[in-house]
């Protein structure tokens, strides 16, 4: 039943954070295009497209980061990584997701922190004024919702992570 | 007590800021503390150039180089030096007038916060650059165009002319104007235009004596780092640094822009004068950011037209002696 | 020097037993940064952020997502078979035809990708079928498209160059029309290592039949849209008509429309589940350059790039020497990490040492290219040959390995000819 709801949880947050990384390539790629046009075919450029863009990158890297985390599996690279996991499968399998864990929590801090800084003094970024802020908050919000499918999905997962 | 600053170089390794700016710097600081604070300058930048007095306070490095440009909510005192039109051809007797204007009138605001203000220096004043055979002579010519900018009040002013502007850090206008996406730009000095080796698409440069735009830099150290230093040392390094550590790094500036003027003119480069009446239009359009600044400034309790002013007649004394 | 080297062993210890290598990266670079900087955690969590934020919201690097788009959107319009046949009409009837024609088909779907690995899984999937109905040996029809796809990030767009331009401060457009002879070199000797191949044993691959006028030339015509996307993409960039990151969006926009207009697109969730392909690809992608540059940093701060320097002066290499000594190291540090994460490491720890002895930065961005393409296709960690096996799976791993062998040579002639005549790589840049 707990199960059954955390998969719920999962499949809801996974298909929003796909959604929005989806949407933010699409538009990074139809602007760049619409720039470009709107420079040569009616010398107006889009004032301020690339910033745009590395606004988009944000929500493209971030929300797809926290979608692969819950859904992708690790692909084995070292012959060691092949014997340790054959011999001792469940503790590869949790030392990997607690190592996972620490690092994408101290990511978590690091990204809330650079947020609350910039919010604290105000800047803004020089070409549309947009608020520093954004960056690492869009990038600290989407994780957190990784980390949390992290948490969830990891465990749900019965299949050797190495597929 | 022996204390190392790491001091950050945003700029690319091989830049002359990374290679003989700091040097100087270190050994100034090393020769008047007798060897007990050494200077340490990492192989490649740590952080990006907008992120350098973050780095400094939060402990990336203990001290670092910064663009003016990217202080502006953090130091908005010493954005004067790169209002429009308050900028100068040279950069010696500015960064002097600078270093002096802003310790009389804004150093005891303690704006640096977290950080110690060590030196400031100026560029050459920037120029108004045409891709195309045409100079840009007029208000109207700059409206035709499409003007890569120094990005801050410069682009503002630019695009107000009625020009389309792209705007963006001096390496993506390597990209645009070597490529002839734009058909002219504005604010970096001739220095510049070498160094990013576009001497060959830049057909004429209008010269005004009043620059559009001057980027200013500031260096400064962390607190904590200075506060490391043994007091008698800190005094040994203000009193070795001070105005003359400003004036030596102006000096060397003007040399790199001489020899960068004459390549400009060995290329066939087209100098020509601006009209009093384009100056006149332009610095129109520039006036309410001037205004703007100097409205700031008395939220500050600062009479931001007398620092203008001092900055100018200082200027002018030194260009007098 | 002892720290970096520490920091090294580390970072190997931990991804040896198993854990993900772009975390093992990041934690080693931060942990090591606060220990250079006396046990300053403040410092090294802030260095992490502004690398991170910085790499992600990169305009510059926005070329990834885009160009990764832009090869599946390719791939999704169905003009991966189009390719083969069309470079079977021209060469398919020759003995080793089959094999010929994938070099050439590789080569093509190289044009509008930038991943190896994209360009051998798709290559794969096409070639190898055919393949197998001529009876080709599995050991060269499987080496064959393993190494074909290496041709992937060489033949621009190129993903590893973007990722060089960003870490050596090079212009990606350069880079780029950098790369296009070197691809085209490759695609020589490549198809020149079918060759020999077949003509020492006949039987490993048999010829095809011939195809009619009528289909030759339908071939053909089919494939026209990738010559477009290609030119009006690199043309761009070579003329100066827009930057990487424009060629980028025109192209993945492009591919896009050609994609509906194939049919490829049918629906509006096989167009999402394009774009999440590519979001996935890009994400991966950058979770590894978030780890590497926190390293990268750390490394950095040890002095160990000043140390290198003084050792290559002491040593007296000299510029080609020094280039060696480096090739000799990625092929060492290639049984460990993958293509991106080497080219992270080692083009920072190298920078100072490369300016000073004035070595041409995008002639060696080349040279990284073709030592990462050797990595792809060599043991231990082959990406390419791994792709072409889980496509395959059939086929043991130690077969595709002794297939791709004719192939490893080839790259090491190219490689020797571009070490030798930089002019390969740097010819067409000048005209730039
Ligand atoms: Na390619
Ligand atoms: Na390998």
């Amino acid at each position: 039943m707990r199960r059954q709801a955390g998969s719920y949880l999962v499949a809801a947050v996974s298909k929003l954070l796909a959604t929005l990384a989806c949407g933010a390539l699409f538009v990074m790629a139809v602007l760049t295009f619409i720039d470009v046009i709107g420079r040569y075919g009616f010398n107006n450029s889009i004032f301020g497209a690339s910033e745009l863009v590395e606004l988009l990158m944000v929500a493209v890297v971030f929300a797809g980061f926290a979608f692969v985390t819950a859904t992708d599996q690790h692909i084995c690279v070292t012959f060691f990584d092949h014997l340790l996991t054959e011999r001792a499968p469940a503790l590869m399998r949790w030392s990997r997701f607690l190592f996972s864990l620490v690092v994408y929590a101290l990511l978590l801090y690091i990204l809330w922190d650079m947020a609350l800084d910039a919010l604290a003094n105000a800047r803004t970024t020089i070409v549309l004024a947009l608020p520093i802020w954004l960056f690492p908050g869009i990038a600290a919000a989407l994780s957190s919702l990784g980390f949390i499918l992290f948490l969830l999905s990891y465990p749900l997962r019965e299949d050797d992570p190495h597929g | 007590a022996r204390e190392t600053i790491l001091f950050n170089c945003f700029f690319p390794p091989q830049h002359y800021v990374c290679k003989d700016f700091l040097p100087e710097l270190g050994e100034r600081i090393e020769t008047a503390t007798e060897g007990r604070v050494k200077l340490r300058v990492p192989p490649k930048s740590l952080a990006a150039p907008p992120d350098q007095y973050d780095g400094v306070v939060n402990g990336v490095m203990d001290g670092a180089v910064q663009f003016n440009g990217f202080l502006r909510s953090q130091v908005p005192g010493v954005q004067f030096s790169m209002l429009p039109f308050l900028g100068h051809a040279d950069s010696e007797m500015t960064s002097v007038a600078l270093w002096e204007t802003y310790q009389e009138h804004l150093a005891e605001k303690d704006e640096y916060g977290e950080t110690v203000l060590l030196a400031l220096f100026a560029l050459n004043g920037g120029d108004i650059f045409s891709v195309t055979d045409t100079p840009i002579t007029s208000i109207a010519d700059l409206a035709e165009r499409k003007i890569w900018s120094v990005p801050g009040v410069t682009a503002n002013v630019i695009a107000e002319t009625g020009s389309s502007v792209v705007s963006g850090p001096a390496v993506q206008m390597l990209e645009l104007v070597s490529k002839g996406v734009v058909d002219g730009h504005v604010g970096v000095p001739q220095s510049e235009v070498t160094q990013y080796k576009l001497t060959d698409y830049t057909k004429s440069a209008t010269i005004f004596d009043e620059k559009i735009f001057q980027a200013t830099f500031s260096f400064f150290v962390s607190k904590q780092k200075w506060d490391a230093i043994s007091e008698t040392d800190r005094d040994a390094i203000r009193a070795a640094l001070g105005s003359d550590f400003v004036r030596w790094m102006g000096a060397e500036q003007d040399r790199i822009f001489e020899a960068a003027h004459a390549e400009m003119v060995e290329a066939g480069v087209e100098f020509v004068d601006g009209s009093p009446a384009f100056l006149a239009e332009l610095k129109a359009l520039g006036e309410p950011r001037v205004a703007e600044w100097v409205a700031q400034m008395d939220g500050m309790g600062i009479d931001g037209q007398a620092v203008i002013d001092d900055f100018e007649a200082r200027y002018q004394a030194n260009v007098g002696q | 020097m002892a720290e970096a080297l520490l920091g090294f062993a580390a970072v190997l210890l931990l991804s040896f037993i198993g854990l993900p290598l772009a975390f093992v990266t990041l934690v080693v670079g931060l942990v090591g940064f606060a220990w250079l900087r006396g046990w300053n955690w403040s410092g090294a969590l802030a260095m992490t952020g502004q690398q991170v934020m910085e790499a992600a919201a990169s305009y510059g690097l926005s070329v990834i997502p885009l160009f990764i788009l832009m090869g599946i959107f390719i791939h999704r319009s169905n003009i991966s078979e189009d390719l083969f046949n069309a470079a079977y009409a021209a060469v398919g009837r020759r003995r080793g035809g089959l094999a010929q024609a994938s070099v050439l088909a590789c080569a093509g779907f190289s044009a509008v990708s930038g991943s190896s690995l994209a360009t051998a899984a798709t290559m794969t999937k096409v070639a190898m079928p055919h393949m197998r109905r001529y009876r080709y040996d599995d050991r060269l029809s499987s080496g064959v498209v393993a190494a074909g796809g290496t041709l992937g990030i060489m033949i621009p767009p190129s993903v590893p160059l973007v990722v060089y331009g960003l870490v050596a401060e090079q212009d990606i457009g350069k880079l780029f029309i950098a790369g296009t002879l070197p691809g085209l070199l490759l695609v020589l000797l490549f198809m020149g290592a079918v060759w020999l191949t077949v003509w020492r044993n006949p039987q490993l691959g048999p010829a095809g039949k011939p195809l009619s006028a009528a289909e030759r030339n339908l071939a053909l015509i089919r494939v026209w849209p990738i010559l477009l996307l290609f030119i009006v993409v690199l043309g761009g960039i070579y003329l100066g008509v827009f930057t990487p990151t424009e060629a980028a969006g025109i192209g993945a926009t492009g591919a896009g429309l050609f994609a509906l207009w194939r049919g490829g697109i049918r629906t509006f969730g096989a167009l999402a589940e394009m774009l999440l392909e590519a979001v996935k690809t890009t994400a991966i992608l950058f979770a590894v350059i978030f780890g590497t540059l926190v390293f990268a940093n750390f490394i950095n701060l040890s002095g160990l790039p000043y140390d290198l320097l003084d050792l290559v002066e002491m040593l007296e290499l000299g510029p080609l020497g020094l280039v060696l000594a480096i090739c000799v190291i990625c092929v060492l540090l290639g049984m460990v990490f993958e293509t991106i994460g080497l080219l992270l490491l080692i083009v920072p720890v190298f920078l100072p040492t490369l300016y000073g002895l004035g070595v041409d930065m995008i002639w060696f961005g080349i040279v990284m290219v073709v030592v990462i393409e050797l990595g792809l296709i060599t043991p231990p960690i082959g990406m390419n040959v791994f792709t072409v096996k889980s496509v395959m799976p059939d086929i043991a791993l130690s077969r595709i390995f002794r297939g791709v062998l004719p192939f490893v040579a080839a790259d090491l002639v190219a490689l020797a000819l571009i070490l030798l005549f930089p002019v390969i790589a740097t010819g067409l840049v000048a005209f730039m």
